[in-house]
């Protein structure tokens, strides 16, 4: 599997780096896992700079479609010649950077959450991503895991806290079955991301809690 | 319920605090999650159209509505999602209030701006009722100098146009200009 070969060499190298040689041939499901990893990445990003949830939405949707069509069009290594990751990130920050513009010119002005610097003035950290990072990482690992797994950790946890019956019912298993399967499912994926650098923080934090 | 190393005394896997912390931030609705796959769905849409498109050789003398159509069906691609994704009722003519939305398409499949606006302005001399394009002046296909042919063509029955057609065309193309560039 794409993902499973091309995990951090370094420690610094993702499976998402692949992503813009996979949309130019075009393969299918590197855009169904585009969506699946950053739709949700964006969205975290563009609720913690304070838009309204449906805008948040509407512009994370905007991106998932864009950025293989950016990349298709020869926008990526033209303008950075790195990092997929780095390059989708700053297209995130502009993005938000342009909403908050307009905004700003109207006179019903939302403004952006103070105790973040202004989005695509260059002074933002690694803090402003961190959140994205974290989905982008807990998504990539999810994508990774044998179907099974990958589809029940979905029903349970991404689309709204569905008990085991229900998720039972959707799966056609046993409720039993289901408990069980799961379990495995966590298991594998704590395992995944336990190592992970981009939960460096997400880990310390629980640690410091513990 | 949780007793040691992560283990339940129901012999189940606990998951540990940071796991379940970095999950609630995945959290997305199935409705989010739907019409973000199905803008991946209608990326690879365009991207199918943008390689169909590069394997053709030359200009092709259609209004910009059936050239799209043609290049969607030679790609298997359902041009009426891709045209409902993007927020356009229709391509013959673009409307100026979906402009963008029509350069977002355009651009994504490979079309020039100048491609675009010759595409463009046959749709209007088609809906004019001209027919500028003689078969053999311009044969099918348009070969490497067909762009600048038919660009020729169509400056000469422009000249027959009502004045109210002329400005609706360059209405239009300073739409199309703008919204094109906007996109970069």
């Amino acid at each position: 599997m794409w993902w499973k070969e091309h995990v951090t060499e370094n420690g610094t190298r993702f499976a998402v780096e692949l992503f813009p040689a996979r949309f130019r041939e075009p393969d299918p499901k590197a855009f169904q896992d585009f969506a699946k990893i950053f739709g949700p990445a964006f969205r975290r990003y563009f609720l913690l700079r304070g838009l309204d949830p449906f805008e948040a939405e509407d512009l994370a949707v905007n991106l998932v479609g864009d950025i293989p069509m950016r990349v298709i069009d020869g926008k990526f290594e033209t303008r950075t010649g790195g990092s997929f990751r780095a390059w989708t990130l700053t297209q995130m920050r502009n993005t938000a950077h342009d909403w908050w513009r307009k905004r700003h010119r109207s006179p019903d002005v939302i403004p952006m959450r103070e105790d973040t610097a202004e989005p695509g003035t260059g002074t933002e950290t690694d803090v402003d991503t961190e959140d994205t990072d974290v989905v982008v990482a807990v998504r990539e690992a999810i994508a990774s895991l044998p179907k099974q797994f990958r589809e029940i950790v979905e029903l349970r946890h991404l689309w709204g806290e569905q008990d085991y019956a229900g998720v039972a019912a959707t799966l056609g298993i046993t409720s039993g079955a289901a408990r069980v399967r799961h379990s495995r499912a966590m298991a594998q994926l704590a395992e995944a991301l336990s190592t992970d650098p981009r939960l460096k923080r997400v880990l310390y934090r629980a640690q410091l809690g513990a | 319920m949780a007793t040691t190393e992560g283990i339940t005394d129901l012999g189940e896997y606990e998951p540990p605090r940071w796991l379940q912390v970095a999950m609630e931030a995945s959290h997305v609705s199935p409705e989010f999650d739907a019409r973000c796959r199905e803008a991946g769905e209608v990326a690879l849409d365009l991207a199918r159209m943008r390689r169909e498109k590069g394997r053709g050789q030359g200009f092709v003398d259609l209004s910009l509505g059936a050239y799209v159509d043609a290049i969607a069906q030679l790609a298997s691609v359902d041009l009426a999602r891709v045209l409902r994704w993007l927020e356009v009722p229709g391509l013959d003519p673009i409307d100026l209030t979906t402009v963008k939305g029509s350069m977002r398409l355009c651009k994504a499949i490979g079309l020039s701006l100048r491609e675009t606006l010759a595409h463009v302005r046959i749709g209007f001399a088609g809906s004019a009722g001209f027919r500028p394009f003689n078969p053999e002046v311009f044969p099918r296909g348009g070969g490497r100098r067909g762009l600048d042919r038919c660009e020729a063509a169509l400056a000469e029955a422009e000249t027959e146009y009502d004045l109210e057609i002329l400005h609706r065309i360059r209405q239009l193309e300073a739409a199309i200009h703008s919204a094109y560039y906007e996109l970069d």
